[in-house]
C-alpha cells in the first residue's frame, strides 16, 4: 500500500468517525441557539465560538461531518448505479441505445461544473435529497462515459467471447464477467466523486440552494462566516478547514488507488 | 486548402450538432421549470391578485397553453432576444448583454494567470524530479485542488482586504478590484493544470524520441523546448480551453463573494427573486458561451495537430 492510499485511507477513517461518533461527542444539539452569546470568538464554553444566533461552531461542524458525509456517499452511489449500468449497456449494446444516450449526455454536458446543480437545485425546494438529486443529475456521466469507453476495450476479449460461446445471457456479462475487470477505474473515479461531491454541496449550500435552512452543512456555515468576516473571522475559518481535509483525504484515496491498481488515466 | 476556408468548412460541419446541443439544452431547461412548486402568477402579482388580471397574465405568459406551445414561444423569445424578465421591464438579453462581459474579464484573465501559474510549475518540477522543487509544486497542487472556491475567497478577503488594507472588499472599482477574485477563481485550475503538465512532460521525457534527441547531442534546452514540451503541452492545451467553462460556472460563487457584477450575480438575484425567465437566460448564455467555447477548441486543435487532419 503507498502512501497516498493510507493518508486517504486514514482520512476517510477519520471523517466517518466523527460523521458516527461525532454529534454523541458534540457539546450541544444542532438545534441549541443562544441570541445573547452571537458570534463570539474562540474560548471557554465555545472550542470554535459561536456563529449566527449563538449556534456552537464545533458541534455544527461535527453535525455537517455526518450531513457533508451523507451527501457525498449518496451522490457517489447514485451516479455510480446509473453511470455503471449505462455505460455498460451503451458499450456493450452499442447501436441506437448508445446513440442515443451519447445524445443525452452531450446535452448534460453543455452544463459546465455544477450549473446544472445549481439551476436544479434553485427550482427545488432546499432539502437533502433535492441536493443528492440536483448533483447526481451530471454526476453519472462521468461514469457512463468512462465505463462505456472501457467496455469498447474488453469487449472483443477472449474471455467475453467465451461467454458468448456459452450461452450465457447479456446481463450476466455484464454484471459478472465485464465489470468486475474494469472495477479499478470506476472505483478511482468514485473516490474523486466523493470530493467532488463534499465541494458541490459546500457550494449549493453557500449559495443558499442547498439543505434546508437549520440543517448543519459546512457550506452554510461557511456562507454564514462570509456574510460576517468583519466582525467575526473565526466563523469562515473553521468549515472551510473541514472541507479542505475531507476533499483532500479522498483526493489521496483516488491518487492513491489510481497508484496501487496501477490504473492509467 | 487555406486556413479560412478549414476554419469555415469545419464550422459547416460541426454547425447541426451544436444546435442540437443548444436546442437539447433548452428543452431542458424548460422541462424542469416545470418541477417548480407554486404558479408564476401568484409569484408575479402575490396573493391579493383578482381573478381577471390572473387571467390576462396568464394568458401574455402563455401559460393556458400546451407545454409544446410554450416551449416553443420560449424557444421563439430566446431566439428573437425578446425574453422578458418577471421583475422588470428589461429583457433577459439586455441585462445579460450588461453583466456577461464583467464575468468574461474575470474568467479570461483567471485562464490567464492559472495556465501562466500551472504550466511554469508542472513544467519545472518535472524538469527537477524529486528534488524540492518537484515537492513543492506537488504540495501546491494538491492543496489548490482540495481547496473550496467558497473558502479561498473569503480567506483572500480577510487577509489582503480587510487585515492589509491592499484591495477592496468587494465590487468592481478598477483594475484592482479584480486581483482577488482572479485569484481566488484561477488557483484550483493552477494547480490542476501544475499536475497533468507535470505528468504529461514526464511521461514525454521518457519516449525513445527524446532519448534519441539527446544521443544526437542536442543541447537540454533543445531536447526539452523544442521536443519535449511541443509534444507534452497538447494534452494540457485541450484541457485549457475546456475549462474555460468550468471557469465560468466557478465565477457564480466567486461573484457571490466579491460582491462582482457579472452573470453569476445576475443569475442568484434572478433565484432569490424567482425570476425563472432571467434564471434561464442565465443558464443559457453560459451553456452557449461553453459550447461556442468547446467548438472553437476543437477546431483549433484539428488545426494544429497534424495527426488530427484528415
Amino acid at each position: 500500500m503507498n502512501l497516498l492510499l493510507k493518508l486517504g485511507l486514514a482520512g476517510f477513517t477519520l471523517l466517518l468517525g466523527a460523521a458516527l461518533i461525532g454529534p454523541f461527542l458534540a457539546p450541544y444539539s444542532v438545534a441549541y441557539m443562544d441570541i445573547s452569546r452571537e458570534l463570539l470568538s474562540p474560548g471557554e464554553g465555545n472550542l470554535l465560538g459561536t456563529g449566527v444566533n449563538g449556534i456552537d461552531v464545533l458541534s455544527w461542524l461535527l453535525h455537517g461531518c455526518r450531513v457533508s458525509l451523507t451527501v457525498g456517499l449518496s451522490v457517489v452511489a447514485v451516479s455510480l448505479s446509473i453511470g455503471v449500468t449505462m455505460g455498460l449497456m451503451a458499450g456493450y449494446f452499442g447501436g441506437r441505445f448508445d446513440y442515443a444516450l451519447m445524445r443525452v449526455i452531450d446535452v448534460l454536458l453543455a452544463f459546465p461544473g455544477i450549473l446544472l446543480a445549481i439551476y436544479i437545485a434553485a427550482v427545488l425546494p432546499p432539502s437533502l435529497t433535492n441536493v443528492v438529486l440536483a448533483l447526481s443529475a451530471t454526476g453519472w456521466v462521468g461514469y457512463a462515459r468512462l465505463v462505456r469507453g472501457q467496455v469498447l476495450q474488453v469487449r472483443e476479449m477472449d474471455y467475453v467471447q467465451a461467454c458468448h460461446a456459452m450461452g450465457m445471457k447479456a446481463p450476466r456479462i455484464m454484471f459478472r464477467h465485464i465489470l468486475p475487470n474494469i472495477a479499478g477505474p470506476v472505483m478511482v473515479h468514485g473516490s474523486f466523486g466523493l470530493g467532488g461531491a463534499i465541494l458541490g454541496e459546500a457550494a449549493l449550500s453557500f449559495l443558499g440552494l442547498g439543505v434546508a435552512p437549520g440543517t448543519p452543512s459546512w457550506g452554510a456555515l461557511l456562507d454564514d462566516g462570509a456574510q460576517d468576516l468583519l466582525v467575526a473571522p473565526h466563523l469562515a475559518i473553521a468549515p472551510g478547514l473541514a472541507i479542505l481535509l475531507a476533499v483532500l483525504s479522498f483526493n489521496f484515496l483516488g491518487d492513491g488507488l489510481r497508484d496501487h491498481l496501477d490504473v492509467r488515466s | 486548402m487555406n486556413l479560412i476556408t478549414g476554419v469555415g468548412m469545419r464550422l459547416i460541419a460541426r454547425l447541426p450538432g451544436v444546435l442540437g446541443v443548444m436546442l437539447g439544452a433548452s428543452l431542458l431547461v424548460s422541462a424542469t421549470l416545470r418541477m417548480v412548486p407554486g404558479d408564476p402568477v401568484t409569484l408575479i402579482l402575490g396573493e391579493q391578485a383578482t381573478e381577471s388580471d390572473r387571467a390576462r397574465l396568464e394568458d401574455r405568459l402563455g401559460l393556458n397553453r400546451s407545454f409544446g406551445e410554450q416551449y416553443l414561444k420560449f424557444l421563439g423569445d430566446v431566439i428573437s432576444g425578446e425574453l422578458q424578465s418577471y421583475r422588470s421591464e428589461q429583457t433577459v438579453f439586455k441585462a445579460i448583454a450588461v453583466a456577461l462581459p464583467q464575468t468574461l474579464i474575470l474568467s479570461i484573465l483567471a485562464l490567464l494567470l492559472s495556465a501562466s501559474l500551472g504550466l511554469s510549475l508542472g513544467i519545472a518540477a518535472a524538469l527537477h524530479r524529486g528534488t524540492w522543487i518537484d515537492a513543492g509544486a506537488l504540495f501546491f497542487a494538491s492543496i489548490g485542488l482540495a481547496t473550496p472556491r467558497i473558502w479561498l475567497g473569503p480567506m483572500l478577503l480577510l487577509i489582503f482586504a480587510v487585515q492589509f488594507d491592499l484591495f477592496p472588499v468587494g465590487g468592481n472599482e478598477g483594475w484592482l478590484s479584480l486581483v482577488l477574485p482572479v485569484l481566488s477563481l484561477g488557483t484550483a485550475m493552477a494547480a490542476m493544470l501544475a499536475r497533468m503538465t507535470r505528468s504529461s512532460l514526464l511521461e514525454v521525457l521518457g519516449m525513445d524520441y527524446i532519448r534519441t534527441a539527446r544521443a544526437k547531442g542536442l543541447s537540454e534546452r533543445v531536447v526539452v523546448g523544442r521536443h519535449a514540451l511541443r509534444n507534452a503541452l497538447i494534452p494540457v492545451i485541450t484541457i485549457l480551453g475546456l475549462q474555460l467553462g468550468s471557469l465560468l460556472a466557478g465565477a457564480v460563487v466567486t461573484e457571490k463573494i466579491f460582491n462582482w457584477p457579472g452573470i453569476g450575480t445576475l443569475l442568484l438575484k434572478a433565484i432569490q427573486t424567482m425570476d425563472f425567465p432571467m434564471v434561464q437566460g442565465c443558464i443559457l448564455m453560459i451553456a452557449g458561451v461553453y459550447v461556442l467555447t468547446n467548438l472553437m477548441v476543437d477546431i483549433i486543435y484539428e488545426l494544429t495537430d497534424p495527426r488530427m487532419r484528415t
